[in-house]
């Protein structure tokens, strides 16, 4: 056989090698650049109360960052996660409410129960596109110095919270 | 009754598949006494048998049959009648039949065709597309079944995607598969000669008129592809080098590389290995962009709805054809020896270059399709590759060759360096003028114009100092006409990109804005409602100098089986100019913002294919007598 | 020379300022990608996520930032994959290279095999 088949036969399995592969990756996930990175300097109002928030307002542990909207259908799948997390006192629970209106957001947890410490009103998007948000609902974690670990895009799960948040959090089993 | 067509189709699959066994059975089964007409009976028999089994799945379509979960994904009992047909080929199983059928017109027509050929080599041939024809149609049985049953039957089907109730939709799937899959003819072709004892030159004329035919078809295939592109998706756009696109467009440039370099082996027996390689790894990448648009691996704006059984099918079979294609090529290839050598100032040593020009586009294209998908899978950092990768890499290639394309009629006419240096100032001082009158506002610009001009003057030099030599003309024709729809192509592309205009504004009704050279007035909205969508029209009046020239009507509709409306927009369509409105969003009642285009000579670039097709037709019809 | 055709446009003329930044707001837009309708680029998407998007740039663009700064920016807030035009790097070397190796490979091959 000569050389230069060999050569072609080698290179297309190799490429038959990578399109199998991606048979089973997921084309649209794209992975998070601020993954290691503090998270973005802001300072926005609370949804219910008449204080402002900044980088201050997180305390200096473990933290579970969520978007979310009460027009997104999706938050509506993990919101019984959430507030079962919000019971965990080992970490903290902070909500950031992304391009809503104030009453929809308030009527939407009033209905639901409210699993957040405090939420930040992202009514213009700013802060959320510091964070690269792109799909709502969005879940990150944080360390006590506010470096970014972990990003989740679309509802979390037990599967999720249970193998890749709960480690993140210091809560190994 | 109509439960029972459904049945029928898919009992005529099988009857396919067993087809396709029995035609392999003298080739692969010996020691049984069986003639090989039964290989070519079969061969011509499995056409009938899969073009009747589509034909019930189209009889199912129009006859509402929603037990048939392709049906009822695909349909609408409010579908207009022609929709209804055409919805037999919109989806990945439907569409993957019609593939089966065209592969089995391909072999029949092969298989009629091919009764002079060389007996041993016929056969080869034969089988080798019997071989294919078994593996589509294996795919489609055990993957994408379009007669498979729902397990409740739905009141109404889900309705045709409106993007594909469109005309050009129809058209277009067909002729790219005509395309593709006359491209599997060649690859049969190719491995039936590794077969024989050398590579003979009759043999590569009697493959050419194929090669040119399959490339017509794609041609056409991907020429309405952009041109559906162009009017449907509302902004003016006509190639996006989306992975699809490009998925087309790598078998279009190797095919053109092919029946360049078969007119060598044919003529003078030269490139014999080359040809025989090149037709292998084009139908492959026909194949190839077959996986890449049904296995879901890419985002784009074709993909089927995804699953990784049928992905790993194709990608199985794509290995057995390549692997097995250069397996048998390589163990034979040293019986090819050419007849002649070439040198690089020739008809051939420019083949030679125009060869290796396009391979490396093709190349390129692959590799920046591919290239995300193997960074994903390496787990490195996920890139986009878009226009402007394609454009800083591909064009840089297109000008060479570009450059050689006009030569050619100077090569060819082996005029004196006086006449060739008039020529070329000639040409230099057209391109200029050209340029100039349409505002030159980048050097690439010049360049298309250049190479436009460059083209067709030569041409055009050859043609009227030939007059007297009709058999030389003859001889020539195919190659002028589509060259010289490529220069069309090229001034369409260069000059609508460098003169276009694309503004967005808001109009109240009552109100006109001026764009460009002329005065765009929404006149009034109207509404209507048509049997499965409502729509709002605009009537915009189009003047120049206050002189009344056209109304556009642009459409903006809901159909009722979908949530987010569709943007239908209105054209004025003339050889030098189109003049394209697109509605936006509704501001109010009687507030509208719109999206208005301005595209100069933009049809000159699918006029330009058309030349290229008349070339190729010529080609086939006005074969070069050779001693 | 792009900044330079802005800084004496802007000092001759406030008009043909917003036309400048009109050109590079429409190309820009062009380049990149609509995170939501990933197979669109932000010119031609409506995803509320695009329509901040342009803002944003348009924002950006007026308080003099030029198109590197812009890209820069946003990808590292979407990453690369927000960007058409891939960054030339260490990881896409191949990439950008490869055509220029593979026609130098391949002329190689073929005049060796036949041209003699």
């Amino acid at each position: 056989m000569s050389k230069s088949s060999i050569f072609a036969i080698v290179a297309f399995s190799f490429m038959s090698f990578f399109l199998y592969q991606g048979l089973y990756n997921d084309p649209k996930k794209v992975e998070s650049p601020l993954i290691g990175k503090e998270f973005p300097k802001f300072k926005l109002n609370d949804l219910f109360l008449n204080t402002s928030h900044d980088n201050d307002s997180f305390q200096d542990r473990r933290t579970i960052i969520n978007v979310w909207a009460s027009w997104c259908l999706e938050c509506e799948r993990e919101h019984s996660h959430l507030i079962a997390l919000s019971n965990n006192k080992n970490f903290d629970l902070v909500g950031i409410n992304y391009k809503d209106n104030a009453d929809d957001a308030k009527g939407w947890l009033n209905m639901r129960g409210n699993p957040y410490r405090i939420i930040i009103a992202d009514f213009s998007g700013d802060l959320s596109l510091d964070l690269g948000v792109y799909g709502v609902p969005e879940t990150y974690i944080i360390d006590e110095n506010q470096v970014i670990l972990y990003k989740h895009i679309g509802p979390i799960n037990n599967k999720i919270i249970q193998q890749e948040m709960m480690p993140l959090l210091g809560m190994n089993e | 009754m109509i439960i029972e067509i459904g049945y029928i189709g898919y009992f005529l699959l099988l009857l396919g598949l067993m087809n396709c066994m029995l035609l392999l059975t003298p080739k692969f089964v010996s020691g049984l006494n069986v003639s090989s007409n039964i290989l070519l009976s079969a061969s011509k028999l499995h056409f009938p048998i899969l073009l009747i089994s589509f034909i019930c799945l189209i009889v199912t379509f129009v006859g509402e049959d929603y037990s048939l979960d392709y049906v009822a994904k695909n349909s609408n009992s409010n579908l207009p009648l022609i929709y209804k047909i055409s919805a037999a080929w919109a989806g990945h199983e439907g569409s993957m039949l019609l593939w089966c059928v065209v592969s089995s017109f391909w072999m029949f027509l092969a298989s009629i065709f091919s009764e002079d050929l060389h007996k041993s080599l016929r056969i080869n041939f034969l089988a080798t597309m019997g071989i294919l024809n078994l593996g589509f149609l294996l795919f489609v049985v055990a993957t994408s079944n379009p007669f498979d049953r729902t397990m409740t039957v739905p009141i109404d089907g889900s309705d045709l995607n409106p993007l594909l109730q469109d005309f050009g939709l129809i058209v277009h799937p067909p002729m790219l598969y005509m395309g593709y899959v006359g491209l599997s003819v060649v690859f049969s072709f190719a491995i039936a000669c590794c077969f024989e004892s050398d590579f003979k030159k009759e043999w590569a004329q009697w493959i050419r008129p194929w090669i040119l035919a399959s490339w017509s078809f794609l041609t056409l295939g991907i020429a309405l592809g952009s041109w559906w592109a162009y009017y449907e998706l509302g902004w003016g756009g006509w190639w996006f080098w989306d992975p699809v696109e490009n998925a087309s467009f790598m078998p279009w440039l190797m095919s053109t590389a092919l029946l360049h370099s078969v007119i060598a082996t044919g003529e003078k027996g030269m490139f014999k290995s080359w040809t025989i390689l090149l037709s292998i790894f084009t139908f492959s990448l026909s194949l190839l962009g077959t996986f890449l648009v049904r296995s879901g691996i890419l985002i784009s704006v074709h993909s089927f709805a995804s699953d990784p059984t049928r992905g790993i099918f194709i990608l199985l079979m794509l290995l057995a054809l390549i692997g097995g294609g250069l397996i048998i090529y390589s163990m034979n290839s040293k019986k090819f020896v050419d007849d002649n050598e070439v040198t690089l100032f020739s008809k051939e040593g420019f083949f030679l270059l125009n060869n290796i020009l396009l391979v490396t586009a093709t190349f390129t294209i692959l590799l920046g399709t591919m290239y995300p998908l193997f960074l994903d899978v390496l787990g490195l950092e996920k890139i986009s590759v878009g226009v402007p990768y394609y454009n800083a890499v591909f064009i840089p290639l297109m000008i060479p060759l570009m450059l050689l394309v006009g030569y050619i009629p100077i090569l060819l006419a082996r005029s004196s360096k006086n006449s060739q240096v008039i020529q070329l100032v000639v040409i230099l001082i057209l391109s200029i003028i050209l340029s100039l009158t349409f505002s030159v506002s980048s050097i690439l610009f010049f360049i298309g114009i250049f190479s436009a001009t460059w083209i067709i003057v030569n041409i055009l030099y050859d043609v009227f100092s030939s007059l007297d030599n009709k058999i030389k003309l003859k001889n020539r024709t195919g190659m002028y006409f589509a060259h010289f729809g490529l220069a069309i192509f090229i001034l369409g592309a260069s000059i609508s990109e460098n003169n276009k205009i694309e503004k967005e504004l808001v109009l109240n009704v009552g109100e006109s804005k001026k764009i460009g050279l002329f005065e765009y007035k929404l006149e009034k909205l109207s509404e209507l409602k048509s049997v499965n969508y409502d729509a709002i029209i605009a009537s915009v009046l189009v003047s120049k100098d206050n002189q009344f020239i056209t109304e556009i009507n642009p459409e903006k509709r809901l159909y009722h089986s979908s949530e987010s409306p569709m943007t239908e927009a209105g054209i004025h369509g003339r050889i030098d100019r189109d003049l394209y409105v697109s509605l936006g969003n509704m501001i109010d009642d009687n507030k509208w913002s719109l999206r208005i285009y301005d595209k100069p000579f933009i049809r000159f670039i699918w006029i330009g294919t058309i030349f290229m097709i008349i070339g190729s037709i010529f080609s086939i019809r006005f074969k070069k007598k050779l001693s | 020379m792009k900044k330079i055709f802005i800084v004496v446009a802007f000092l001759f003329s406030s008009n043909s300022f917003s036309a400048d930044i009109d050109k590079q707001y429409k190309s820009l837009i062009e380049e990149l990608r609509c995170m939501v309708c990933q197979n669109q680029n932000l010119s031609e998407s409506e995803a509320p996520l695009a329509v901040d998007m342009k803002q944003k740039i348009k924002e950006m663009l007026e308080s003099g930032k030029n198109e590197e700064e812009i890209k820069t920016f946003l990808s590292e807030r979407y990453s690369s994959y927000i960007l058409y035009e891939p960054p030339v790097n260490n990881q896409n070397i191949i990439l950008w290279f490869g055509p220029l190796v593979f026609i130098v490979i391949l002329s190689y091959f073929l005049f060796r095999r036949y041209i003699r």
